[in-house]
């Protein structure tokens, strides 16, 4: 039942996030500022987990609200949430970051180009808010107790750290095929075990 | 990209773990999938965006959110920030919905104008083979009309020789060729009665076109003309000659033939082509 009411809650959230963002997109500095108290904690916290510099983390994140105050106005709330696009922008920041410290060539992270051609459903998440954090860290806690500590550790180096699969088949010392398959299999395993629980 | 392949590039994507060419190819695939395909990588990648949450949360420190506020403060005062905020592109997607319509309508519009370009185009070109047929059929018929009046004229003129052949009584006088063209020779065949002759060439030179053949017809000495002709080529030619002044062989001393100034003259001024005499 929690979950059900767990989904009206986030479905809600969203309208009020975009809300959010359209009247940051007007030019409201404080409306900066609230969006600033939702979603700093978790971007902080996701930065410093990639570049692990707590000077860097801030920096990084003045830099992803900055981005926010300059763009709200790009946001469509017809194609996603704000948390994933909050997300996401930190997620390639803090990782351009990462690679230009160790002036590794990697490509790009996630491409956000062609995310706008996704359905809906990509950003339907919305996890944030009070009333739905801990039920969704809860959530993602104990899927990812599922998975095997391979899995997580390739899945773990990929998105926190930014490794290419090549570099993570050479720290872990296993072949490329088999990180290629520990982390479809983790990513798939996490995937099945948050819709199961969503019903 | 086969549906396995598409589904393990989803969970690198998300991952951020695709790159390079893979990453490229997979960005091209992306734009021509179905439904069902992207339906799937939202799924995934809503997932993978929910990994955060298994990190314990730190606060950034206040000073974090003190200094971003005097910079939003600084740039909206130096009134850039629109500014940016419409010329910066290098930023998340700009989710927006595609219109099809207008993007359908033009592919129509350019394929029914490459469509009716190329019907046209080919019409021309038939038309333009068909003007040429009609062309030729026509130089064609011209022809055939030459040719059919040429027929007459050869008809008519045989149907006169066979009325001179067919008279009762007819005279032949063989002529040679002389010392300007002695390969040359021929005959005249005539009807005394009816003052009608049919005059037999071949080998004579071609004239030039300022000059005639001229036939004359020798009395005592006085050569009396019987008429012009021109030859273009060295086969037999015949020629029906009418009103023949002295058609009587006793008075006749020989008939002969001269180059002459075009349309003949009253007396012989050229070379003597040939010349023959009536047997008696």
């Amino acid at each position: 039942m929690f979950l059900l009411a767990l989904i009206e809650a986030q479905v809600k959230r969203n309208e009020e996030d975009a809300r959010l963002l359209r009247t940051i997109a007007g030019g409201d500095q404080a409306a900066l500022g609230r969006l600033y108290d939702i979603y700093s904690s978790l971007v902080y916290t996701m930065v410093l987990r990639i570049v692990k510099s707590s000077d860097e983390a801030e920096d990084l994140v003045q830099e992803v609200f900055m981005q926010i105050w300059n763009k709200a106005k790009l946001f469509s709330e017809t194609k996603g949430s704000v948390y994933t696009w909050v997300m996401t922008i930190a997620r390639r920041k803090a990782i351009d970051r990462l690679r230009s410290q160790e002036y590794v060539h990697r490509g790009s992270s996630l491409d956000d180009e062609h995310a706008q051609d996704l359905p809906d459903a990509a950003y339907t998440t919305n996890p944030l808010h009070a009333e739905m954090s801990s039920e969704y860290e809860g959530l993602m806690r104990s899927g990812l107790a599922l998975l095997s500590v391979d899995q997580r550790t390739v899945i773990e180096l990929s998105y926190f750290d930014g490794y290419t699969q090549d570099q993570i088949a050479k720290k872990v010392d296993v072949p490329l095929g088999t990180v290629k398959t520990r982390m479809r299999q983790g990513l798939m395993r996490l995937r099945e075990y948050l819709k199961e629980r969503m019903k | 990209m086969t549906n396995e392949e598409f589904i393990q590039n989803c969970h690198d994507y998300a991952l951020g773990s695709l790159e390079g060419k893979d990453l490229a190819e997979f960005q091209t695939y992306l734009r021509t999938a179905n439904k069902d395909e992207l339906t799937q990588l939202a799924e995934i990648l809503s997932t993978a965006s929910l990994l955060p949450l298994t990190l314990e949360r730190k606060a950034p420190p206040p000073h974090v959110k003190e200094e971003l506020m005097k910079k939003i403060q600084l740039s909206a005062r130096a009134g850039d920030s629109v500014q940016r905020r419409t010329f910066e592109p290098d930023v998340l997607p700009v989710p927006h919905k595609r219109s099809w319509l207008p993007f359908g309508v033009t592919t129509v519009i350019v394929v029914m104008v490459i469509g009716f370009s190329f019907y046209v185009f080919k019409l021309m070109g038939t038309i333009e083979q068909q003007n040429q047929r009609l062309v030729g059929v026509q130089t064609e018929k011209q022809q055939l009309a030459t040719q059919i009046v040429a027929l007459k004229n050869e008809l008519s003129r045989k149907e006169e020789m066979l009325k001179v052949l067919s008279s009762k009584r007819i005279e032949i006088t063989v002529m040679n060729g002389l010392d300007v063209n002695p390969v040359g020779y021929g005959k005249i065949i005539w009807d005394p009665e009816k003052k009608t002759a049919i005059l037999q060439v071949s080998n004579l030179p071609a004239v030039p076109t300022d000059k005639d053949y001229q036939l004359w017809v020798i009395k005592g000495k006085q050569p009396i003309s019987a008429g012009v002709f021109a030859v273009s080529n060295n086969e037999p030619n015949f020629f029906k000659i009418t009103n023949l002044a002295v058609t009587e062989p006793k008075e006749i001393a020989a008939f002969a033939i001269t180059l002459e100034p075009k349309g003949g003259v009253p007396a012989p001024t050229g070379a003597m082509y040939m010349a023959g005499s009536p047997k008696l």
